[in-house]
Protein backbone atom coordinates (compact mmCIF):
# COMPACT_ATOMS: atom_id res chain seq x y z
CA UNK A 1 0.00 0.00 0.00
CA UNK A 2 1.59 3.20 -0.90
CA UNK A 3 1.35 6.89 0.41
CA UNK A 4 -1.07 7.91 -2.22
CA UNK A 5 1.15 9.45 -5.14
CA UNK A 6 -1.12 10.75 -7.05
CA UNK A 7 -4.14 11.71 -3.96
CA UNK A 8 -7.28 12.74 -6.05
CA UNK A 9 -10.69 13.81 -4.66
CA UNK A 10 -11.95 10.23 -4.53
CA UNK A 11 -8.72 8.87 -2.73
CA UNK A 12 -9.08 12.03 -0.65
CA UNK A 13 -12.29 10.89 0.33
CA UNK A 14 -11.59 7.47 1.40
CA UNK A 15 -8.26 8.36 3.08
CA UNK A 16 -10.83 11.23 4.77
CA UNK A 17 -13.00 8.37 6.21
CA UNK A 18 -9.63 6.24 7.77
CA UNK A 19 -8.69 9.53 9.24
CA UNK A 20 -11.92 9.66 10.22
CA UNK A 21 -12.27 6.60 11.43
CA UNK A 22 -8.83 6.64 13.65
CA UNK A 23 -10.08 10.18 15.10
CA UNK A 24 -13.34 8.75 16.16
CA UNK A 25 -11.89 5.65 17.43
CA UNK A 26 -9.46 8.03 20.03
CA UNK A 27 -12.56 10.08 20.76
CA UNK A 28 -14.63 7.11 21.77
CA UNK A 29 -11.59 5.19 23.38
CA UNK A 30 -10.66 8.47 25.58
CA UNK A 31 -14.11 9.12 26.49
CA UNK A 32 -14.01 5.39 27.64
CA UNK A 33 -10.41 6.22 30.21
CA UNK A 34 -11.36 9.55 30.82
CA UNK A 35 -14.60 8.08 32.15
CA UNK A 36 -13.10 5.51 34.22
CA UNK A 37 -10.29 7.58 35.75
CA UNK A 38 -13.34 10.30 36.84
CA UNK A 39 -14.78 8.36 38.72
CA UNK A 40 -16.33 9.63 42.31
CA UNK A 41 -15.34 6.91 44.84
CA UNK A 42 -19.45 6.94 46.20
CA UNK A 43 -20.36 7.02 42.57
CA UNK A 44 -21.56 3.27 42.82
CA UNK A 45 -20.51 2.63 38.83
CA UNK A 46 -21.95 -0.42 37.25
CA UNK A 47 -21.13 -1.69 33.54
CA UNK A 48 -23.42 0.32 31.33
CA UNK A 49 -23.40 -2.19 27.67
CA UNK A 50 -23.45 -5.69 27.27
CA UNK A 51 -20.80 -5.36 24.43
CA UNK A 52 -17.68 -3.68 25.19
CA UNK A 53 -15.77 -1.65 22.58
CA UNK A 54 -13.47 -3.81 20.03
CA UNK A 55 -10.63 -3.21 17.82
CA UNK A 56 -9.92 -5.55 15.26
CA UNK A 57 -7.37 -5.71 12.66
CA UNK A 58 -7.12 -8.59 10.29
CA UNK A 59 -5.40 -9.37 7.04
CA UNK A 60 -5.77 -12.21 4.21
CA UNK A 61 -3.72 -12.99 1.59
CA UNK A 62 -4.35 -15.31 -1.54
CA UNK A 63 -1.74 -16.88 -3.59
CA UNK A 64 -1.69 -16.61 -7.49
CA UNK A 65 -3.93 -18.20 -8.74
CA UNK A 66 -5.30 -18.76 -12.60
CA UNK A 67 -7.77 -16.88 -14.39
CA UNK A 68 -9.77 -19.15 -16.41
CA UNK A 69 -10.37 -19.12 -19.25
CA UNK A 70 -9.03 -15.67 -20.30
CA UNK A 71 -6.64 -13.40 -21.41
CA UNK A 72 -5.84 -12.07 -18.28
CA UNK A 73 -3.44 -15.08 -16.86
CA UNK A 74 -3.24 -14.81 -13.34
CA UNK A 75 -4.69 -12.68 -10.58
CA UNK A 76 -3.17 -12.43 -6.96
CA UNK A 77 -5.03 -10.30 -3.67
CA UNK A 78 -4.71 -9.27 -0.43
CA UNK A 79 -6.50 -7.11 1.46
CA UNK A 80 -6.21 -6.08 5.70
CA UNK A 81 -9.18 -4.46 7.34
CA UNK A 82 -9.30 -2.16 10.74
CA UNK A 83 -13.02 -2.25 12.20
CA UNK A 84 -14.28 -0.82 15.04
CA UNK A 85 -17.66 -1.21 16.55
CA UNK A 86 -18.75 0.27 20.14
CA UNK A 87 -21.99 0.87 22.17
CA UNK A 88 -23.34 4.02 21.89
CA UNK A 89 -26.32 3.22 23.40
CA UNK A 90 -27.72 0.03 26.04
CA UNK A 91 -31.29 0.19 27.75
CA UNK A 92 -32.41 -2.87 29.94
CA UNK A 93 -35.61 -2.55 31.02
CA UNK A 94 -37.77 -4.81 33.56
CA UNK A 95 -40.49 -6.74 32.20
CA UNK A 96 -43.04 -8.18 34.74
CA UNK A 97 -40.56 -7.56 37.45
CA UNK A 98 -38.92 -10.62 36.29
CA UNK A 99 -38.39 -10.45 31.97
CA UNK A 100 -35.31 -8.36 31.78
CA UNK A 101 -35.77 -7.24 27.38
CA UNK A 102 -32.62 -4.68 26.25
CA UNK A 103 -31.87 -2.70 23.33
CA UNK A 104 -28.40 -1.62 22.14
CA UNK A 105 -27.18 1.06 19.83
CA UNK A 106 -23.37 0.42 18.42
CA UNK A 107 -21.78 2.45 15.83
CA UNK A 108 -19.35 1.08 13.53
CA UNK A 109 -16.37 1.97 11.73
CA UNK A 110 -14.46 -0.21 9.02
CA UNK A 111 -11.50 1.00 6.74
CA UNK A 112 -9.97 -1.77 4.05
CA UNK A 113 -7.24 -1.39 1.86
CA UNK A 114 -6.14 -4.28 -0.50
CA UNK A 115 -4.30 -5.04 -3.34
CA UNK A 116 -5.41 -6.74 -7.08
CA UNK A 117 -2.45 -7.46 -9.04
CA UNK A 118 -2.83 -8.95 -12.20
CA UNK A 119 0.07 -10.37 -14.88
CA UNK A 120 -0.36 -10.92 -18.31
CA UNK A 121 0.67 -9.26 -21.92
CA UNK A 122 -2.78 -6.95 -21.90
CA UNK A 123 -2.92 -6.29 -17.87
CA UNK A 124 0.25 -6.17 -16.26
CA UNK A 125 -1.66 -4.00 -13.47
CA UNK A 126 -1.32 -3.54 -9.65
CA UNK A 127 -4.95 -1.94 -8.70
CA UNK A 128 -4.51 -0.24 -4.54
CA UNK A 129 -8.01 -0.66 -3.44
CA UNK A 130 -9.50 0.98 -0.48
CA UNK A 131 -13.10 1.10 1.58
CA UNK A 132 -14.39 3.00 4.10
CA UNK A 133 -17.86 2.30 6.24
CA UNK A 134 -19.33 4.16 9.05
CA UNK A 135 -22.25 1.94 10.26
CA UNK A 136 -25.43 1.66 12.80
CA UNK A 137 -26.51 -1.14 14.01
CA UNK A 138 -29.39 -2.20 16.66
CA UNK A 139 -29.51 -5.26 18.84
CA UNK A 140 -33.19 -5.61 20.52
CA UNK A 141 -33.47 -8.61 23.18
CA UNK A 142 -37.19 -9.18 24.09
CA UNK A 143 -35.50 -10.97 27.41
CA UNK A 144 -36.89 -14.05 26.44
CA UNK A 145 -35.97 -16.16 23.06
CA UNK A 146 -36.34 -13.40 20.43
CA UNK A 147 -33.87 -11.39 19.46
CA UNK A 148 -33.34 -8.86 16.29
CA UNK A 149 -30.34 -7.62 14.61
CA UNK A 150 -30.57 -4.61 12.50
CA UNK A 151 -27.19 -3.45 10.81
CA UNK A 152 -26.57 -0.40 8.29
CA UNK A 153 -23.29 0.40 6.52
CA UNK A 154 -22.80 2.68 4.09
CA UNK A 155 -19.78 2.61 2.30
CA UNK A 156 -17.40 4.08 -0.09
CA UNK A 157 -15.05 1.70 -2.14
CA UNK A 158 -12.43 3.21 -4.16
CA UNK A 159 -9.58 2.72 -6.21
CA UNK A 160 -6.43 4.71 -4.95
CA UNK A 161 -5.67 6.76 -7.61
CA UNK A 162 -8.57 7.29 -9.71
CA UNK A 163 -10.33 10.77 -11.43
CA UNK A 164 -14.01 9.69 -10.95
CA UNK A 165 -16.65 10.73 -8.57
CA UNK A 166 -16.92 8.54 -5.58
CA UNK A 167 -19.81 6.00 -4.84
CA UNK A 168 -21.20 5.47 -2.02
CA UNK A 169 -23.09 1.93 -1.43
CA UNK A 170 -25.29 0.95 1.00
CA UNK A 171 -24.92 -2.67 2.66
CA UNK A 172 -27.68 -3.70 5.34
CA UNK A 173 -28.58 -6.62 7.37
CA UNK A 174 -32.12 -7.33 8.97
CA UNK A 175 -32.12 -10.49 11.23
CA UNK A 176 -34.63 -12.77 13.58
CA UNK A 177 -33.06 -15.15 15.90
CA UNK A 178 -35.13 -17.08 18.07
CA UNK A 179 -33.15 -18.95 20.51
CA UNK A 180 -35.24 -21.80 21.48
CA UNK A 181 -32.79 -23.84 23.63
CA UNK A 182 -29.19 -22.89 24.11
CA UNK A 183 -28.49 -25.86 22.00
CA UNK A 184 -30.31 -24.97 19.24
CA UNK A 185 -31.42 -21.58 17.76
CA UNK A 186 -32.29 -20.58 14.33
CA UNK A 187 -32.43 -17.35 12.20
CA UNK A 188 -33.89 -15.86 9.39
CA UNK A 189 -33.52 -12.06 7.70
CA UNK A 190 -32.66 -10.35 4.88
CA UNK A 191 -28.73 -8.55 3.91
CA UNK A 192 -28.34 -6.51 0.85
CA UNK A 193 -24.61 -7.33 0.40
CA UNK A 194 -21.66 -6.93 -2.19
CA UNK A 195 -19.76 -9.85 -0.21
CA UNK A 196 -20.33 -11.99 -3.75
CA UNK A 197 -19.01 -9.36 -6.02
CA UNK A 198 -21.93 -7.20 -6.83
CA UNK A 199 -25.07 -5.76 -4.83
CA UNK A 200 -27.29 -9.11 -4.57
CA UNK A 201 -30.01 -9.16 -2.26
CA UNK A 202 -29.75 -12.38 0.21
CA UNK A 203 -32.18 -14.29 2.43
CA UNK A 204 -30.30 -15.41 5.67
CA UNK A 205 -31.28 -18.52 7.16
CA UNK A 206 -29.78 -20.16 9.59
CA UNK A 207 -29.44 -22.60 12.21
CA UNK A 208 -27.19 -23.64 15.58
CA UNK A 209 -26.64 -26.76 16.62
CA UNK A 210 -24.97 -27.42 20.08
CA UNK A 211 -23.94 -24.26 22.82
CA UNK A 212 -22.18 -21.15 22.09
CA UNK A 213 -20.16 -21.82 25.07
CA UNK A 214 -18.92 -25.32 23.59
CA UNK A 215 -18.90 -27.34 21.01
CA UNK A 216 -21.15 -26.22 17.86
CA UNK A 217 -22.23 -26.25 14.26
CA UNK A 218 -22.91 -23.18 12.51
CA UNK A 219 -25.36 -22.71 9.22
CA UNK A 220 -25.43 -19.77 8.64
CA UNK A 221 -27.12 -18.91 4.69
CA UNK A 222 -25.08 -17.63 2.62
CA UNK A 223 -22.71 -16.43 4.53
CA UNK A 224 -20.66 -19.27 7.15
CA UNK A 225 -20.88 -22.65 7.82
CA UNK A 226 -18.81 -23.78 10.45
CA UNK A 227 -18.09 -26.25 13.23
CA UNK A 228 -16.35 -25.11 16.18
CA UNK A 229 -14.50 -26.66 19.16
CA UNK A 230 -13.05 -25.28 22.26
CA UNK A 231 -9.39 -26.73 22.85
CA UNK A 232 -8.65 -26.33 26.47
CA UNK A 233 -9.38 -22.75 28.52
CA UNK A 234 -7.81 -20.30 25.81
CA UNK A 235 -8.01 -21.82 22.49
CA UNK A 236 -10.86 -23.20 20.07
CA UNK A 237 -10.70 -24.31 16.56
CA UNK A 238 -13.40 -24.03 13.48
CA UNK A 239 -13.81 -25.65 10.41
CA UNK A 240 -15.71 -23.18 8.11
CA UNK A 241 -16.20 -22.39 4.80
CA UNK A 242 -17.55 -18.85 3.92
CA UNK A 243 -17.70 -15.95 0.99
CA UNK A 244 -15.41 -12.98 0.98
CA UNK A 245 -15.70 -10.41 -1.56
CA UNK A 246 -16.80 -6.40 -2.58
CA UNK A 247 -16.87 -4.51 -5.79
CA UNK A 248 -14.12 -1.62 -6.05
CA UNK A 249 -14.18 1.04 -8.76
CA UNK A 250 -10.94 0.12 -11.00
CA UNK A 251 -9.04 2.36 -13.54
CA UNK A 252 -9.28 0.61 -16.95
CA UNK A 253 -5.43 -0.72 -17.13
CA UNK A 254 -7.18 -3.60 -19.62
CA UNK A 255 -6.48 -2.78 -23.23
CA UNK A 256 -9.06 -5.82 -24.26
CA UNK A 257 -11.67 -3.70 -22.32
CA UNK A 258 -10.66 -0.11 -23.60
CA UNK A 259 -14.20 0.44 -25.17
CA UNK A 260 -15.52 0.92 -21.56
CA UNK A 261 -13.84 3.94 -20.77
CA UNK A 262 -11.17 4.82 -18.10
CA UNK A 263 -13.04 3.83 -15.37
CA UNK A 264 -15.02 0.85 -14.50
CA UNK A 265 -15.35 -1.53 -11.49
CA UNK A 266 -14.36 -4.54 -10.30
CA UNK A 267 -16.14 -7.58 -8.32
CA UNK A 268 -14.86 -10.37 -6.79
CA UNK A 269 -15.63 -13.38 -4.19
CA UNK A 270 -13.85 -16.28 -3.16
CA UNK A 271 -15.31 -19.08 -1.19
CA UNK A 272 -13.01 -20.29 1.42
CA UNK A 273 -12.87 -23.35 3.50
CA UNK A 274 -10.33 -23.97 6.06
CA UNK A 275 -9.51 -23.84 9.59
CA UNK A 276 -9.18 -21.14 12.16
CA UNK A 277 -7.69 -21.08 15.53
CA UNK A 278 -8.09 -18.80 18.30
CA UNK A 279 -6.56 -17.70 21.16
CA UNK A 280 -8.17 -16.02 23.78
CA UNK A 281 -5.35 -14.46 25.47
CA UNK A 282 -7.61 -12.90 28.25
CA UNK A 283 -10.88 -10.82 28.53
CA UNK A 284 -9.45 -8.25 26.65
CA UNK A 285 -7.43 -9.52 23.86
CA UNK A 286 -7.57 -12.28 21.24
CA UNK A 287 -6.38 -13.48 18.31
CA UNK A 288 -6.59 -15.96 15.47
CA UNK A 289 -5.18 -17.55 12.23
CA UNK A 290 -6.93 -19.72 9.61
CA UNK A 291 -5.74 -21.05 6.21
CA UNK A 292 -7.42 -23.44 3.69
CA UNK A 293 -8.22 -22.82 0.03
CA UNK A 294 -10.11 -20.38 -2.06
CA UNK A 295 -12.15 -22.69 -4.69
CA UNK A 296 -15.24 -20.77 -6.86
CA UNK A 297 -13.64 -17.70 -6.76
CA UNK A 298 -15.09 -15.38 -9.51
CA UNK A 299 -14.04 -11.96 -10.67
CA UNK A 300 -16.00 -9.70 -12.86
CA UNK A 301 -15.73 -6.31 -14.54
CA UNK A 302 -19.25 -4.06 -14.85
CA UNK A 303 -18.85 -0.80 -17.04
CA UNK A 304 -18.95 2.05 -15.35
CA UNK A 305 -21.35 4.34 -18.00
CA UNK A 306 -24.61 4.66 -17.62
CA UNK A 307 -27.43 5.08 -15.02
CA UNK A 308 -27.03 3.15 -12.01
CA UNK A 309 -30.14 1.37 -10.08
CA UNK A 310 -29.31 0.62 -6.29
CA UNK A 311 -31.29 -1.94 -5.92
CA UNK A 312 -30.36 -4.00 -8.60
CA UNK A 313 -27.27 -6.42 -9.29
CA UNK A 314 -25.51 -4.31 -12.32
CA UNK A 315 -24.26 -6.49 -15.44
CA UNK A 316 -20.99 -7.12 -16.20
CA UNK A 317 -19.37 -7.08 -19.09
CA UNK A 318 -16.95 -9.82 -18.74
CA UNK A 319 -16.77 -12.98 -15.87
CA UNK A 320 -14.15 -15.26 -15.37
CA UNK A 321 -14.05 -18.13 -12.75
CA UNK A 322 -10.76 -18.03 -10.70
CA UNK A 323 -8.68 -21.51 -10.13
CA UNK A 324 -8.25 -22.60 -6.86
CA UNK A 325 -5.71 -21.67 -4.33
CA UNK A 326 -4.33 -21.30 -0.77
CA UNK A 327 -5.24 -18.29 1.77
CA UNK A 328 -3.35 -17.23 4.93
CA UNK A 329 -6.12 -14.98 7.59
CA UNK A 330 -4.49 -13.68 10.52
CA UNK A 331 -6.39 -11.54 13.05
CA UNK A 332 -6.35 -9.79 16.33
CA UNK A 333 -8.79 -8.14 18.39
CA UNK A 334 -8.77 -5.51 21.32
CA UNK A 335 -11.53 -5.08 23.72
CA UNK A 336 -12.26 -2.19 26.48
CA UNK A 337 -14.28 -1.36 29.36
CA UNK A 338 -16.26 -3.65 31.00
CA UNK A 339 -19.90 -5.27 29.94
CA UNK A 340 -22.37 -6.35 32.07
CA UNK A 341 -22.47 -10.09 33.03
CA UNK A 342 -24.37 -12.64 30.69
CA UNK A 343 -23.30 -15.45 32.73
CA UNK A 344 -25.98 -18.40 31.13
CA UNK A 345 -27.97 -15.81 29.48
CA UNK A 346 -27.66 -17.96 26.05
CA UNK A 347 -29.94 -15.20 24.20
CA UNK A 348 -27.22 -12.62 24.85
CA UNK A 349 -24.73 -15.13 23.53
CA UNK A 350 -27.00 -15.48 20.60
CA UNK A 351 -26.70 -11.22 20.49
CA UNK A 352 -23.09 -11.38 20.61
CA UNK A 353 -22.83 -14.36 18.10
CA UNK A 354 -24.54 -12.17 15.27
CA UNK A 355 -22.99 -8.62 16.48
CA UNK A 356 -19.75 -10.81 15.21
CA UNK A 357 -21.04 -12.57 12.67
CA UNK A 358 -22.37 -9.61 10.33
CA UNK A 359 -19.18 -7.40 10.36
CA UNK A 360 -19.03 -3.87 9.82
CA UNK A 361 -17.76 -3.55 6.86
CA UNK A 362 -19.52 -5.81 4.88
CA UNK A 363 -16.04 -7.92 4.47
CA UNK A 364 -17.47 -11.24 6.01
CA UNK A 365 -13.95 -10.65 7.76
CA UNK A 366 -14.90 -9.61 11.52
CA UNK A 367 -13.13 -10.14 14.60
CA UNK A 368 -13.25 -13.77 14.62
CA UNK A 369 -13.91 -15.52 18.07
CA UNK A 370 -16.86 -14.52 19.95
CA UNK A 371 -14.67 -13.57 22.73
CA UNK A 372 -17.49 -11.64 25.09
CA UNK A 373 -19.02 -15.29 25.53
CA UNK A 374 -18.36 -16.50 28.79
CA UNK A 375 -16.09 -19.82 28.93
CA UNK A 376 -17.51 -22.11 31.29
CA UNK A 377 -14.59 -24.38 32.15
CA UNK A 378 -12.64 -22.14 34.37
CA UNK A 379 -10.05 -23.26 36.66
CA UNK A 380 -7.47 -20.67 38.94
CA UNK A 381 -4.63 -20.96 40.03
CA UNK A 382 -2.83 -19.02 43.21
CA UNK A 383 -5.93 -18.09 44.45
CA UNK A 384 -4.82 -15.08 47.38
CA UNK A 385 -6.95 -12.53 49.13
CA UNK A 386 -7.28 -10.10 47.03
CA UNK A 387 -8.79 -12.25 44.57
CA UNK A 388 -11.75 -12.73 46.58
CA UNK A 389 -11.90 -10.10 49.24
CA UNK A 390 -15.61 -8.83 47.24
CA UNK A 391 -17.20 -12.00 47.79
CA UNK A 392 -16.44 -12.40 51.41
CA UNK A 393 -18.16 -11.31 54.44
CA UNK A 394 -17.12 -11.46 57.98
CA UNK A 395 -19.39 -14.33 58.92
CA UNK A 396 -18.09 -16.15 56.57
CA UNK A 397 -14.86 -17.14 58.86
CA UNK A 398 -16.98 -18.31 61.24
CA UNK B 1 -2.91 3.75 4.67
CA UNK B 2 0.23 2.86 5.20
CA UNK B 3 0.34 5.64 7.81
CA UNK B 4 -2.69 4.67 9.55
CA UNK B 5 -1.36 1.27 9.63
CA UNK B 6 1.76 2.31 11.86
CA UNK B 7 -0.38 4.72 13.56
CA UNK B 8 -2.64 1.75 14.40
CA UNK B 9 0.22 -0.46 15.09
CA UNK B 10 1.86 2.07 17.73
CA UNK B 11 -1.38 2.36 19.51
CA UNK B 12 -1.52 -1.36 19.55
CA UNK B 13 1.61 -1.77 21.28
CA UNK B 14 0.71 1.11 23.78
CA UNK B 15 -2.60 -0.80 24.73
CA UNK B 16 -0.88 -3.98 24.76
CA UNK B 17 1.20 -2.64 27.31
CA UNK B 18 -1.33 -1.14 29.26
CA UNK B 19 -3.47 -4.12 28.93
CA UNK B 20 -1.15 -6.40 30.40
CA UNK B 21 -1.08 -4.69 34.27
CA UNK B 22 -4.85 -4.46 34.76
CA UNK B 23 -5.38 -7.88 32.63
CA UNK B 24 -4.40 -10.44 35.29
CA UNK B 25 -6.63 -9.16 38.36
CA UNK B 26 -9.93 -8.74 35.90
CA UNK B 27 -9.16 -12.13 34.12
CA UNK B 28 -8.99 -13.85 37.54
CA UNK B 29 -12.21 -11.78 38.58
CA UNK B 30 -13.76 -13.52 35.44
CA UNK B 31 -12.79 -16.93 35.88
CA UNK B 32 -14.07 -16.66 39.60
CA UNK B 33 -17.13 -15.23 38.49
CA UNK B 34 -17.64 -18.11 35.67
CA UNK B 35 -16.57 -20.92 38.70
CA UNK B 36 -19.40 -19.57 40.79
CA UNK B 37 -21.90 -19.56 37.68
CA UNK B 38 -21.04 -23.00 37.43
CA UNK B 39 -21.18 -24.02 41.18
CA UNK B 40 -24.66 -22.67 41.61
CA UNK B 41 -25.90 -23.90 38.35
CA UNK B 42 -24.93 -27.71 39.27
CA UNK B 43 -26.64 -26.54 42.68
CA UNK B 44 -30.11 -25.47 41.53
CA UNK B 45 -30.44 -28.05 39.37
CA UNK B 46 -32.66 -25.36 37.20
CA UNK B 47 -35.12 -25.76 34.71
CA UNK B 48 -35.26 -24.06 31.54
CA UNK B 49 -37.93 -21.99 31.95
CA UNK B 50 -36.19 -21.42 35.13
CA UNK B 51 -32.91 -20.70 34.04
CA UNK B 52 -33.92 -18.54 31.22
CA UNK B 53 -35.18 -15.88 33.72
CA UNK B 54 -33.06 -16.77 36.66
CA UNK B 55 -29.59 -15.35 35.07
CA UNK B 56 -30.59 -12.48 33.65
CA UNK B 57 -31.88 -10.97 37.26
CA UNK B 58 -29.08 -12.98 39.02
CA UNK B 59 -26.41 -11.41 36.46
CA UNK B 60 -27.73 -8.01 37.13
CA UNK B 61 -27.52 -8.18 40.81
CA UNK B 62 -24.11 -9.42 40.38
CA UNK B 63 -23.46 -6.37 38.79
CA UNK B 64 -24.82 -4.26 41.10
CA UNK B 65 -23.37 -5.89 43.83
CA UNK B 66 -19.62 -5.71 42.53
CA UNK B 67 -20.14 -2.11 41.86
CA UNK B 68 -20.86 -1.48 45.58
CA UNK B 69 -18.33 -3.39 47.14
CA UNK B 70 -15.99 -2.02 44.25
CA UNK B 71 -16.89 1.52 45.42
CA UNK B 72 -16.61 0.24 48.95
CA UNK B 73 -13.20 -0.88 48.70
CA UNK B 74 -12.30 2.26 47.08
CA UNK B 75 -13.97 4.66 49.89
CA UNK B 76 -11.66 2.53 52.28
CA UNK B 77 -8.52 2.86 50.56
CA UNK B 78 -8.07 -0.26 48.98
CA UNK B 79 -5.71 -2.68 49.84
CA UNK B 80 -3.81 -0.16 51.82
CA UNK B 81 -6.44 1.07 54.24
CA UNK B 82 -5.98 4.99 54.91
CA UNK B 83 -3.92 6.21 57.56
CA UNK B 84 -6.78 7.67 59.81
CA UNK B 85 -4.26 9.27 62.12
CA UNK B 86 -3.07 11.14 59.01
CA UNK B 87 -6.51 12.62 58.07
CA UNK B 88 -8.55 15.06 59.61
CA UNK B 89 -11.46 14.24 61.58
CA UNK B 90 -13.74 15.61 58.76
CA UNK B 91 -12.14 13.64 56.34
CA UNK B 92 -12.30 10.21 58.30
CA UNK B 93 -15.91 11.16 58.79
CA UNK B 94 -17.08 11.22 55.61
CA UNK B 95 -15.08 7.73 54.87
CA UNK B 96 -16.93 6.37 57.41
CA UNK B 97 -20.03 7.66 56.66
CA UNK B 98 -19.61 6.87 52.93
CA UNK B 99 -18.65 3.79 53.96
CA UNK B 100 -22.16 3.04 56.22
CA UNK B 101 -24.32 4.64 52.94
CA UNK B 102 -22.65 1.87 50.83
CA UNK B 103 -23.40 -0.70 53.30
CA UNK B 104 -26.81 0.02 53.67
CA UNK B 105 -26.88 0.39 49.68
CA UNK B 106 -25.79 -2.80 49.64
CA UNK B 107 -28.49 -4.55 52.41
CA UNK B 108 -30.99 -2.83 50.22
CA UNK B 109 -30.34 -4.28 47.14
CA UNK B 110 -29.96 -7.78 48.50
CA UNK B 111 -33.59 -7.21 49.82
CA UNK B 112 -34.52 -6.19 46.56
CA UNK B 113 -33.01 -9.09 44.76
CA UNK B 114 -34.54 -11.32 47.26
CA UNK B 115 -37.80 -10.28 45.80
CA UNK B 116 -36.49 -10.70 42.40
CA UNK B 117 -35.63 -14.13 43.10
CA UNK B 118 -38.50 -15.32 44.89
CA UNK B 119 -40.26 -13.96 42.04
CA UNK B 120 -38.88 -16.50 39.55
CA UNK B 121 -37.90 -19.43 41.73
CA UNK B 122 -39.65 -21.74 43.83
CA UNK B 123 -38.31 -20.72 47.74
CA UNK B 124 -36.84 -23.45 48.27
CA UNK B 125 -34.43 -22.92 44.99
CA UNK B 126 -33.72 -19.44 46.32
CA UNK B 127 -32.68 -20.87 50.02
CA UNK B 128 -30.56 -23.51 47.84
CA UNK B 129 -28.90 -20.47 45.78
CA UNK B 130 -28.16 -18.85 49.03
CA UNK B 131 -26.28 -22.09 50.21
CA UNK B 132 -24.80 -22.58 47.08
CA UNK B 133 -23.22 -19.28 47.42
CA UNK B 134 -22.31 -19.65 50.95
CA UNK B 135 -20.71 -23.07 50.35
CA UNK B 136 -18.99 -21.36 46.51
CA UNK B 137 -16.96 -18.89 49.39
CA UNK B 138 -16.01 -21.60 51.39
CA UNK B 139 -14.43 -23.35 48.51
CA UNK B 140 -12.57 -20.16 48.04
CA UNK B 141 -11.53 -19.81 51.35
CA UNK B 142 -10.03 -23.56 51.10
CA UNK B 143 -8.39 -23.02 48.12
CA UNK B 144 -7.02 -19.83 50.05
CA UNK B 145 -5.72 -21.85 52.87
CA UNK B 146 -3.90 -24.53 50.41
Amino acid sequence: MGIMPNINPIAKKVSKAGKTTFLLFLLVLSTQFSNAASQDSLKVKEPKHYIRPCLYFNSIALAERKVVASNLDNVKFHQSNIGFYFPMLTKTWHKNDTILPSFQLLGTLNVLGGAVKFTSPIDNSNHRIKKGSVGLRGIYANGQRNTWFVNVSPFVAQENALGTSARTRLATVVVFNRTVSPKFSYRIGYSKSFIFGNNYHLPIIGFRFGRLDATYVNIQLLRNISVNFPIGNKCSGSVFSKPIGGIYMFKNTNSSFSNQGKVIQFGRYDILSGFQLNYRAGRNFSMFASSGISSAGKISFIGNTGSRNNLRPESPFKTYRTAPTLFVNIGISLYFGKSKSINNNYQMYDALDMNNSYDPGDNNMGPGSNNGIPNPNQTIKNLQYRDVQDLIQDTDLY
Amino acid sequence: MKKYLLLFFMFLLLCLGSFSFAQSAADKKDKIQAMRVAFITNQLDLSSKEAQTFWPIYNEYQDKLDAIREARRKEMGGENKRNTDAMTDKEVETMIDNDITLRLKETELIKNYHFKFKSVLPVKKVAKLYRAEDDFKRELLKQIKK
